[in-house]
This record gives C-alpha cells, sequence and structure tokens, in this order.
C-alpha cells in the first residue's frame, strides 16, 4: 500500500509517498525561503501562488523518487490546518481534485497532530506516556501523549511563538531571514551569560509559554548597547538570546516532567533542528532518566512524510477517509 | 478629532487601561494600533478583548503567523496582524469585509490607508516599563 501526503500549510510546497510499512520512498520539500528573505519573512500572497505553481511539479517528482506510478497510489492526505488559508486551500483543493480523479480515500490532518507524529516515523516503538515539545515559526505548545493518536494540551504561547521571536529579532537587527538558524550560526561560540534575560513569570501554575518579554527585553539591550549587525559584541548577544529562548522552552518541559511523569520526552517542529534546543532536551531527558526522541532534520521541518504517516495511522485505526468534497481549510487549530 | 494621551507603567496598566475603553465598545469599532517591536499592541489588544468580556484572554496570541485570528465574546472580535505584509498584499487581502461585523482589532495598522472612522492608537516605549499612548477617535 502507498500513501501519498500533501503539506501547504506554509511556505512549503512538500509531497511525500510512504508504505504501509512506513517506508519513506520520498519525501521532497521546495522551500520559499528564498523567495520570500529579501522580506524579512513570509509573504502570504506569494506564497500561496507558488504554491500554485509547483505542487504539481513536487507532487511528480515524489512519485519518481519513490519509483511509482500515480495510479499506485492507495490513500491520499493532506494538511487541512492550521497556517495560511490561501496556502492551505492550495493543497487541500489539489488533494481533493486528486482523490476524486483516481477515486481513493482522503484523510485530512491537523498539521500540530502531524509534527507531533513524525516522532514515530523513525520510532515505532516510544514508551508512553510521553510529553511533546513542539516548536516552529507558528507555534510553541506542550503536551501530554498517553498513546499514539491521544494528545492533550497542557500549555501553548500566550503571545509570540518561539520562532517568531528569533524571526523578529533577527529582522530587526537585519541580519535576513530564516532568523533561527541565521541567530544560531552568528552566536556560535559566544557567551550566553554576557546579557540578561529573565524567565518570564507566571502567576498561575500553568505550563503556557510568553516570549514578548524577551522580544522587549532584547530589544532594549539593542538600544542600551547600541548593537547592530556589525557589532563585536553582536555574537555574545545572540548567545545569550538563543540561550534564554531555549531555556524558557525547557524550564516548562522540566516542570511539566515533575507534574505529570512521563516515560518518554518527545522534541519535534522545525526549530527541533536548533542545536542549543537538542542540548538541552538531551540534558534534561539524562537528567530525569528518560527517554528522548528528536525527529531527523527532515522530519522536523514542515514535510508530508509526517502528514502520510499520520493518514496512515488514523486508516490502521479505522478512518477510512471520505471523497466528499466539502472539507474546509482552517486557519487555527481546534487543539 | 479628538486625540488625547494616557501612559501606563506596566503591562497590567495597560490592559486595564484598554479593557475600561472597550467597555464602552457597541461592537463596530475600529481599532488601528501603530508602534514598533515590543510597544505592546498584543498585551492592549488583551485588554480591549477582556473589557468585550472574553473568558479566557490567553487565547489572544500575536496574530504575526497567521494574519488574523478570531475571538468570540460579547461580540466577534477579527485581530489583525499586518507585521509580514506589504502594502499590495494588505490591499488585496480584504480585512474592510469584516467591518460592521464585529470589532476589528489590527495591529501594524500603519502598513494600510484607511481613511474611514477607527480609533487610532499610536504606543511609543518611554522610559523603564512605561508606554505612552496617543489616542485619536
Amino acid at each position: 500500500m502507498n500513501i501519498l501526503g500533501i503539506e501547504t500549510s506554509c511556505d512549503e510546497t512538500a509531497a511525500s509517498v510512504i508504505t504501509d510499512r512506513k517506508r519513506v520512498l520520498s519525501n521532497i520539500v521546495l522551500s520559499q525561503d528564498e523567495i520570500h528573505s529579501p522580506y524579512g519573512g513570509i509573504v502570504p500572497e506569494l506564497a500561496s501562488r507558488n504554491h500554485v505553481i509547483s505542487i504539481n511539479f513536487i507532487l511528480e517528482e515524489s512519485l519518481e523518487r519513490a519509483g511509482i506510478k500515480i495510479k499506485d497510489i492507495d490513500l491520499i492526505s493532506v494538511t487541512q490546518g492550521p497556517g495560511l488559508i490561501g496556502s492551505l486551500l492550495v493543497g487541500l483543493s489539489f488533494a481533493k481534485g486528486l482523490a476524486y480523479t483516481l477515486e481513493k480515500p482522503l484523510i485530512p490532518v491537523d498539521h500540530l497532530e502531524a509534527h507531533i507524529h513524525s516522532a514515530f516515523i523513525e520510532n515505532e516503538d516510544i514508551p508512553f506516556p510521553a510529553l511533546v515539545l513542539l516548536v516552529s515559526g507558528g507555534h510553541t505548545s506542550l503536551y501530554l501523549m498517553r498513546k499514539k493518536l491521544d494528545c492533550k494540551v497542557l500549555g501553548k504561547t500566550r503571545d509570540d511563538a518561539a520562532g517568531e521571536a528569533l524571526d523578529k529579532i533577527a529582522k530587526f537587527l537585519d541580519i535576513g531571514y530564516p532568523g533561527g538558524p541565521l541567530i544560531e550560526k552568528l552566536s556560535l561560540g559566544g557567551n550566553t551569560q554576557e546579557f540578561d534575560f529573565a524567565l518570564p513569570k507566571m502567576t498561575d501554575q500553568s505550563l503556557d509559554f510568553s516570549f514578548s518579554g524577551f522580544k522587549t527585553a532584547a530589544l532594549r539591550h539593542i538600544k542600551k548597547n547600541n548593537l547592530n549587525k556589525k557589532s563585536s559584541r553582536l555574537k555574545d548577544f545572540l548567545a545569550s538570546f538563543e540561550h534564554s529562548v531555549v531555556r524558557a522552552l525547557i524550564s516548562r518541559l522540566k516542570k511539566a516532567a515533575s507534574k505529570h511523569f512521563p516515560e518518554s520526552l518527545i522534541l519535534c517542529g522545525g526549530v527541533a533542528r536548533n542545536k542549543r534546543l537538542r542540548e538541552y532536551f538531551t540534558e534534561l531527558a539524562e537528567e530525569k532518566g528518560l527517554h528522548s526522541f528528536i525527529p531527523s532534520h527532515e522530519f522536523c521541518t514542515d514535510n508530508a512524510a509526517m502528514v502520510a504517516a499520520l493518514a496512515l495511522e488514523k486508516y490502521n485505526k479505522g478512518d477510512k477517509g471520505e471523497l466528499s468534497l466539502d472539507l474546509n481549510a482552517y486557519a487555527r487549530s481546534p487543539h | 478629532m479628538l486625540k488625547r494621551h494616557f501612559i501606563t507603567r506596566s503591562e497590567k496598566e495597560t490592559i486595564f487601561f484598554a479593557e475600561k475603553m472597550a467597555l464602552e465598545f457597541r461592537g463596530e469599532e475600529i481599532v488601528l494600533l501603530t508602534g514598533g517591536l515590543g510597544a505592546g499592541k498584543t498585551v492592549f489588544a488583551k485588554g480591549i478583548a477582556l473589557g468585550l468580556g472574553l473568558e479566557n484572554i490567553n487565547q489572544v496570541c500575536s496574530p504575526s503567523y497567521t494574519i488574523l485570528n478570531v475571538y468570540k465574546a460579547k461580540y466577534d472580535i477579527y485581530h489583525f496582524d499586518f507585521y509580514r505584509l506589504n502594502r499590495a498584499e494588505t490591499e488585496d487581502l480584504g480585512w474592510e469585509d469584516h467591518i460592521g461585523s464585529g470589532v476589528i482589532l489590527m495591529e501594524w495598522a500603519e502598513k494600510i490607508n484607511y481613511k474611514g472612522r477607527a480609533i487610532r492608537i499610536k504606543i511609543e516605549i518611554g522610559e523603564k516599563e512605561e508606554r505612552i499612548f496617543e489616542i485619536e477617535s
């Protein structure tokens, strides 16, 4: 059985073919980073137009790499949301058209649930319960997972997402886009203790995140020390900033771990490629004596293999998909 | 056109100030927020939502990524953020379609050129936690 996944929720156009044994036959991602980088961020209208241009080619490429023909596809899956509404609609309409023509079932999936499920592509047996930290440009959330497909939100951001805070400061300093990887590169070897960022205080017992305070503190440091992209202290500043954002993420995970006694920790989403985050995450798991799982880079960033993998899981649990054409793209997650 | 100034000294004060303002809303207001990074536009939006009776204002978060968040309170709240858009895109977006169907809150309103009736709020960062509001309505 071959499962086709399609993902267009933000600026990546992606298609992937996996088998029912979870072998990833192809995983094609076309990133629009280069198109968007002069603007210092994703430009939504540009994003949906580019999805329209590239989706056909990406599908063909994914079939060719997988070594199969379109008629060999048995199940189609697509990201339904959340994301940019225009971008989502491109993938969804395309997938509906395919399902209709090929007369194959179509399973819509949630983008965040797919990210969470990405950990299972390479690891079938993750001990439960598991705590999941999902960090990306647009999302920062913490989940408790009792078994596959069973996720409960423990906390999410009350203002900016972690990746968004990194992107905004990078843009402010005119470093470029996407901000996260550039900050990681430019902060290499910098002193993380040089600039002070206080951890946000949550007055209640919640496991929510907040990053707007860091953003304001960063701006204050920039102004006070006259920092710009050519400053000699830029390296230390970026190291301190990145360290603080990562520390805030890990401290929430740690708090959740002492409350919910998990067997495993999972780190996923685009920001999970960040080296410092991976390091602190692994340290926490070792300190607590827990199993830890981080998907490979290609499954952390937005991709379609995670979409196909989640759809397969749902299919195996009895979800037979639908051929009706009344699926609607939604921008906000119900989670 | 009435112009007035107001100063707050903490996030809490900003929320309280916005909440009080929103208590007098009748459901069709357009609030245009301008001010740089970290000025407190999202915090102000939280206060407005609180004043409009939204139960959990933690769900009011930055729409920089999603462009639009919708909350169901006493009136529907359309929370826009044009941080990532250029002028041509804001013109294509059709945000005006929501005028009259709820309260519109807009962050990075400097990206649009709207001449109609609106509450225009400019936020500047002062000393320490201070925020200076210039309100035009």
